[in-house]
């Protein structure tokens, strides 16, 4: 039966490209390239391997041009991402990432740059490596980042790495990590990795770690802490110079989980809180698009004590170039005043790729890092402007509170920290919609229905059916409203028999999650 | 299996066995089965190992979450209930029965009867929704 697209509205049918081919059917013309099949007849293994021939053409789709940019262009509008949708996912930051970043990562000298370009080549990304670590110092009041972990958790697992480093180096045999049940997860799992114990602390009522219950668990085998702060209620850790000092008297770190730093970005510097690593994800605080496995960069920062531990490479300035340029024109003179234009000699800054720092935890990847999400970064960044800095984290808290009010009376008694503030993020119990006889992950799915990507669900799990929502500065009052709107529609207008069937306006509906979690099935 | 036999719960919502033979099964409640949702896997203790009491003997993940399993007595895993490998819905289905995780060996049957009977369970679990 033929289909017709665009009659209803969003077209939701769609076969694969490759089932919508007809034989011999050339989207684009390709060169002869000379060689007559005639000719490969003969010897074919003199061009390629005997084992690498194939026996039968590929299966490739055979479709002209625009069917191939209508299928997805059709499959893109099927997609739910914060192009489309306000996506509160709590715990993991996902903010709307302005084009901009994308309009300059996606520069062709950017974009076609091979990783295995010599230095000399490449001052121009070194330069901006080398100043975006000057920049992050400066938020964090540390003193110097390595760049190399490609995603928060092999952050994590860098400090913890370089923390174990430092107590072999010292002869101390230091075997646990005190993670606090507010941590990320992978803080644990991070430890274990690094070769730790993890040892367990249960937060008060408050949600918060009490420096009277750490000093319970510090003992010599205690190699730091890590804390995530503002921990994973939302919450800020009071206590955390308190904590600090405890730890630093025992001769341990503290390694805070910088995750979430969207809540105090420009705010308050790390080290006021006496912070000795922290991994920053530069792939949600400073904006790139991720989820779904990458890319990111868990850039990890260190104390002045630490900085020779850090991961290679890395990028150190080395001495200058001088000459004198061969055009006329106006030409980039790197910032240095003393250049003499008229003559035009010049002197700059030479920036080189180095391995040498003695106690380095080694190479973490096989080239410097993910430089793109380094680049979008520094663009997010420089288009605030350092004066702006502090109103993402200042608008972030901001937001999360008004959604945490009202959203509060609408779910009467399930806020667990009703009484106090939210730091960038925000967290309910199921109390108030159970009672309606919706559960939580009946809320989520019909949220979808209202065209919003759910909250996160069931995490923290010590909070009875959860519902974690982080809104980011991006948003406007007005999304925030009608998020809020539709909210209080599912509290007191659903009926159980609708909810137990949501989504039912998306292209796929309920899925079958444990069908999903037992045989997933991979396939394009 | 279990049948007729008494049952002792933990905080952590597992459940110690008795059945009429004096032999011990260990498994998690129906009140944790449901507060899990559909349970997709569960790894399961070593059997012929001894663990102490809250040692961490498995893990258990649902469409929800993954939670851990500990050692509501100190015990040795005589067998477990490889049943689970392919089919962990059984714990849902029935956890006092077929759902059970292992057979296992007490040192003191007084270690068991320290822990809540049905009753005093139920009322911790009403207690503690109301938390």
């Amino acid at each position: 039966m033929p289909k017709f697209p665009g009659i209803k509205g969003i077209f939701l049918d769609e076969d694969p490209l490759i089932e919508q081919g007809s034989k011999r059917l050339r989207g684009i013309g390709i060169p002869d390239c000379g060689l007559k099949k005639s000719d490969l007849k003969k010897d074919e293994s003199a061009y390629i391997d005997a084992k690498y021939i194939r026996k039968s053409p590929p299966e490739l789709p055979e479709v002209s041009e625009p069917t191939v940019v209508r299928h997805f262009t059709r499959l893109s509008s099927w997609n739910m991402c914060v192009d489309t949708v306000f996506y509160p996912l709590g715990s993991c930051t996902m903010k709307y990432n302005p084009k901009i970043n994308e309009k300059i990562a996606s520069l062709e000298n950017i974009k076609n740059l091979h990783p295995l370009t010599p230095a000399g080549l490449i001052q121009p990304v070194l330069k901006i490596v080398y100043d975006f670590n000057e920049i992050l110092c400066g938020l964090t009041g540390l003193a110097e980042f390595g760049f190399a972990p490609q995603a928060g958790a092999a952050g994590e697992f860098a400090g913890l790495k370089i923390i174990k480093k430092y107590f072999d180096l010292k002869g101390e045999n230091r075997k646990t990590i005190l993670v606090p049940d507010s941590s990320h997860g992978t803080n644990p799992a991070s430890s274990v990795l690094a070769g730790f114990t993890p040892v367990e602390i249960k937060t008060g009522k408050a949600g918060t770690l009490d420096a009277e219950e750490l000093k319970k668990f510090v003992s010599k085998d205690a190699a730091g802490i890590m804390i995530t702060n503002p921990n994973t209620f939302g919450v800020f850790e009071k206590d955390i110079k308190k904590i600090a000092e405890i730890m630093h008297n025992n001769g341990s770190f503290v390694y805070m989980d910088g995750a979430n730093f969207n809540a105090f970005l420009g705010s308050v510097k790390v080290s006021d809180m006496g912070i000795d690593l922290i991994q920053l994800n530069l792939h949600k605080t400073f904006s790139t698009p991720h989820g779904g496995g990458g890319p990111g960069n868990g850039a990890i920062g260190v104390v002045e004590s630490l900085r020779e531990f850090l991961p290679v490479p890395y990028v150190k300035v080395g001495g200058k170039s001088t000459g004198v340029e061969k055009d006329s024109g106006e030409k980039a003179d790197g910032g240095n005043k003393s250049n003499n234009r008229k003559d035009n000699s010049y002197s700059r800054q030479v920036y080189e790729l180095s391995e040498d720092k003695k106690n380095s935890i080694g190479r973490m990847t096989p080239f410097l890092c993910n430089f793109a999400v380094v680049l979008r970064a520094y663009a997010y960044l420089l288009s605030l402007g350092r004066e702006n800095i502090g109103s993402v984290s200042e608008i972030a808290v901001l937001n999360a509170n008004y959604v945490k009010k009202k959203l509060g009376k609408i779910l009467s008694g399930s806020d667990p920290f009703e009484e106090g503030l939210c730091m960038h993020e925000c967290v309910f119990s199921d109390k108030a919609i159970e009672e309606n006889g919706v559960s939580t992950i009946e809320l989520a799915k019909l949220l979808i229905d209202y065209g919003f990507h759910p909250p996160t669900v069931y995490f923290p799990k010590n909070i009875h059916g959860a519902i974690m929502i982080e809104p980011t500065e991006t948003e406007s009052v007005r999304t925030l409203d009608n998020f809020i709107k539709a909210v209080k529609e599912i509290k007191f207008k659903t009926k159980k028999s609708k909810a137990v069937k949501s989504p039912q306006k998306t292209k796929v509906g309920r899925v079958n999650e444990v069908l999903a979690n037992k045989q997933p099935v991979f396939k394009y | 299996m279990i049948k007729g036999g008494s049952f002792y719960f933990s905080k952590s919502h597992e459940w110690v066995g008795r059945d009429s033979n004096n032999k011990y099964h260990i498994g998690i409640s129906d009140f944790a089965q449901s507060e899990l949702g559909d349970i997709v896997y569960v790894s399961l203790p070593e059997a012929g190992k001894t663990y102490k009491k809250d040692d961490k003997i498995g893990e258990i993940e649902s469409v929800k979450s993954v939670s851990e399993i500990y050692a509501p007595v100190e015990l040795k895993v005589i067998s477990v209930n490889s049943k689970l490998n392919d089919t962990p819905e059984l714990i849902n289905q029935d956890p006092k029965e077929a759902g059970f995780i292992a057979e296992v060996e007490i040192s003191n049957d007084s270690d068991a009867e320290g822990l809540m009977d049905e009753n005093a369970y139920k009322t911790f679990i009403a207690d503690s929704r109301h938390e």
